[in-house]
């Protein structure tokens, strides 16, 4: 699925000490890599990278998606990886204020234009199992920030993406609103996705062995600061 | 997906849409108003001399004479015989030569003593009652009988002069006989009577025992009598003869300064709503980097951020052009109604001038557009994906 070889970024160009470095590191369907690292240390950077936010610069190493080199991409078309490639849950909540909940979950296929009856299907199925069907059809603001990160991770899923990229999942979240989002991201590892979640908790690791039963590897890679 | 999010990005402010939106229609709807008003004054005073080829009125200043003639506006420099009129109908370059007999008014209306050519000279047709036969009958135009309130039957003084202030002549009192229909022309504002009223009205008052009128107009058989008559009588003692059409143009010439001023008014006011409406679209990028930034993340080209904000920024423009049109249209009922009653607003040239308007004002708003496409493509996504 992803293939990683000494990747690293430079944020301002010719300085040596503003360098972040990956390293290597693959990730398989059915398989997830929680990252870890202190604040700096690079964790959403790497899913800039990988989710063609940010290009890849020239000998900063290589990745490889879904059998595409992500270097070689132009801007548009790693516009286009998202969001049938990879599927965003973005660190803040980040619903649209002037969109109902339902039509959040549903824009990286509306944005598409495949925002068929199967995908919007899918859409009220999701918000069912992450039980906030009942606000589909209102405003984000009248809902709670678990049930917003519930909806965000939705909306990153509902087009089946191949790569799954949640920057703080749980930020900010009470414990029972953080073990249902962990929840539905083992569930879409195990159904043979691949996730990366970038986090600070602590508590995600044991979490997602306890929801999760073994049927969804998460494996570990600490960022050096 | 891009129209459900413009209508939705422009109603969740309603109050700030509705601001940037009044803003943008009244900076239009002042400059097309200005630039229309301006065209509209220069085609009533055109239309006012249309068929007067020269007037011929006592020597003195040209432009008094065609001022005073034509638009009512001046008093005549003096009076000429009416054997002069009569001997100007006998020449060959001559179509018509109308005496009109002017010096009383009534509520700021002229009182005109002339020939029965004169109502068709102008296109009027009556109303209601009959045209003035005998000396004191009066014909009154469509504007003199809406603000005298004059019916048919009724009698009124004239008083001395263009003024409402000037000595009454109490002993002639005129008698309304018919009411003509509205033309648009000076007619409208003119009491038509026949110039022997006139006569008995200033008996004695003029040094002459000659009959006499104030002006006669003119109008020739073809353009060589518009050019070669005037110097003919000019020759004549006591006659001036003016070209309404040379002597209006170069009255608008000594006032070019003025239409220049006007139009770059209404230029600033053009610019004005543009800039209104970049504050407006600036002021709404800013609130909504977060949400193009997500909008990218989710698969969104920077195509589709900047058809977001140039569709919101044609929908914006598009309903301050409709609110604008509806405001030239009220402004113009308004100067018709109770301005210059006289005026006749074509509706085809305003519309045409709205037209032209809203299409410099629709370049000047992409225009205003481009900043905020420059700022709205260089979005860091990243940095706000990652903010806090």
């Amino acid at each position: 699925m992803l293939t990683v070889s000494d990747l690293s970024h430079r944020y301002v160009a010719n300085a040596p000490n503003a360098e972040i470095r990956f390293g290597s590191f693959s990730l398989d369907e059915r398989h997830a890599l929680l990252l870890r690292g202190g604040s700096g240390a690079g964790k959403s950077t790497l899913l800039h990278l990988l989710g063609g936010v940010l290009p890849i610069q020239p000998q900063s190493g290589t990745a490889v998606l879904a059998g595409q080199s992500l270097q070689s991409l132009t801007r548009p078309e790693r516009d286009r990886l998202r969001p049938y490639t990879v599927g965003w849950m973005p660190q803040r909540q980040f619903l649209i204020a002037s969109l109902t909940v339902l039509e959040n979950v549903l824009l990286p296929a509306s944005l598409a234009g495949r925002a068929d009856a199967a995908t919007r299907q899918r859409a009220s199925e999701l918000l069912q199992s992450f039980a906030i069907a009942d606000f589909a059809h209102v405003r984000p603001h009248t809902l709670s920030v678990g049930q917003a990160a519930r909806a965000s991770l939705a909306r990153a899923l509902v087009t089946q993406p191949g790569l799954l990229l949640a920057d703080e999942p749980t930020a900010a979240l009470d414990a029972g609103s953080s073990r249902l989002v962990i929840e539905q991201m083992a569930r879409y590892v195990e159904r043979g996705g691949a996730a990366i979640i970038a986090s600070h908790d602590p508590a995600i690791h044991a979490l997602w062995d306890a929801v999760s039963g073994g049927k969804a590897a998460l494996a570990e890679l600490e960022l050096p600061r | 997906m891009t129209f459900l999010l413009i209508r939705r990005f422009l109603v969740e402010r309603p109050w700030q849409f509705a601001l940037a939106v009044m803003l943008c229609a009244l900076g239009m709807a002042s400059a097309i108003s200005i630039v229309w008003l301006q065209s509209v004054l220069e085609q009533h005073a055109r239309r006012q001399a249309e068929g007067i080829d020269i007037v011929v009125g006592a020597k003195g200043s040209a432009l008094q004479n065609v001022l005073a003639a034509v638009y009512y506006l001046d008093v005549p420099n003096g009076n000429i015989p009416l054997k002069e009129v009569d001997a100007l109908r006998a020449n060959p370059q001559i179509a018509k030569a109308i005496p009109i007999g002017i010096g009383d008014s009534i509520g700021g209306a002229r009182i005109v003593g002339t020939s029965d050519e004169f109502i068709p000279f102008y296109d009027a047709t009556l109303a209601s009652g009959t045209l003035a036969v005998a000396p004191m009958d009066a014909v009154l135009g469509a504007g003199v009988a809406r603000h005298t309130q004059l019916k048919l039957g009724d009698k009124f003084v004239g008083s001395h002069g263009l003024g409402e202030s000037g000595d009454e002549h109490e002993a002639f009192a005129y008698r309304v006989v018919g009411i003509l229909k509205p033309t648009g022309r000076v007619i409208d504002e003119t009491v038509v009577t026949p110039l022997e009223s006139v006569w008995r009205v200033h008996e004695g008052h003029s040094a002459s025992t000659e009959p006499e009128a104030t002006f006669a107009l003119i109008q020739a058989k073809g353009p060589v009598g518009v050019a070669t008559l005037p110097r003919l009588i000019n020759a004549r003692p006591g006659l001036q003869a003016a070209v309404p059409a040379l002597e209006s143009a170069r009255l608008l010439t000594s006032f070019n300064w003025v239409a220049l001023v006007v139009k770059v008014f209404a230029g600033i006011l053009v610019l004005a709503a543009m800039a209104s409406l970049l504050g407006a679209l600036l002021q709404a990028l800013a609130r909504r980097e977060p949400d193009l930034a997500l909008l990218r993340a989710m698969g969104a080209t920077r195509g589709t951020l900047a058809g977001l904000m140039l569709g919101e920024s044609l929908v914006l423009i598009a309903v301050a052009a409709v609110v604008a049109g509806a405001m030239v249209a009220l402004a113009a009922w308004s100067f018709q109604r109770f301005a210059l009653p006289g005026i006749v607003i074509d509706a085809g040239d305003g519309f045409l001038y709205g037209l032209a308007g809203l299409a410099i004002a629709a370049l000047l708003a992409a225009l205003a557009t481009i900043p905020v496409l420059r700022r709205c493509l260089s979005i860091d996504v990243a940095a706000q994906l990652s903010s806090r």
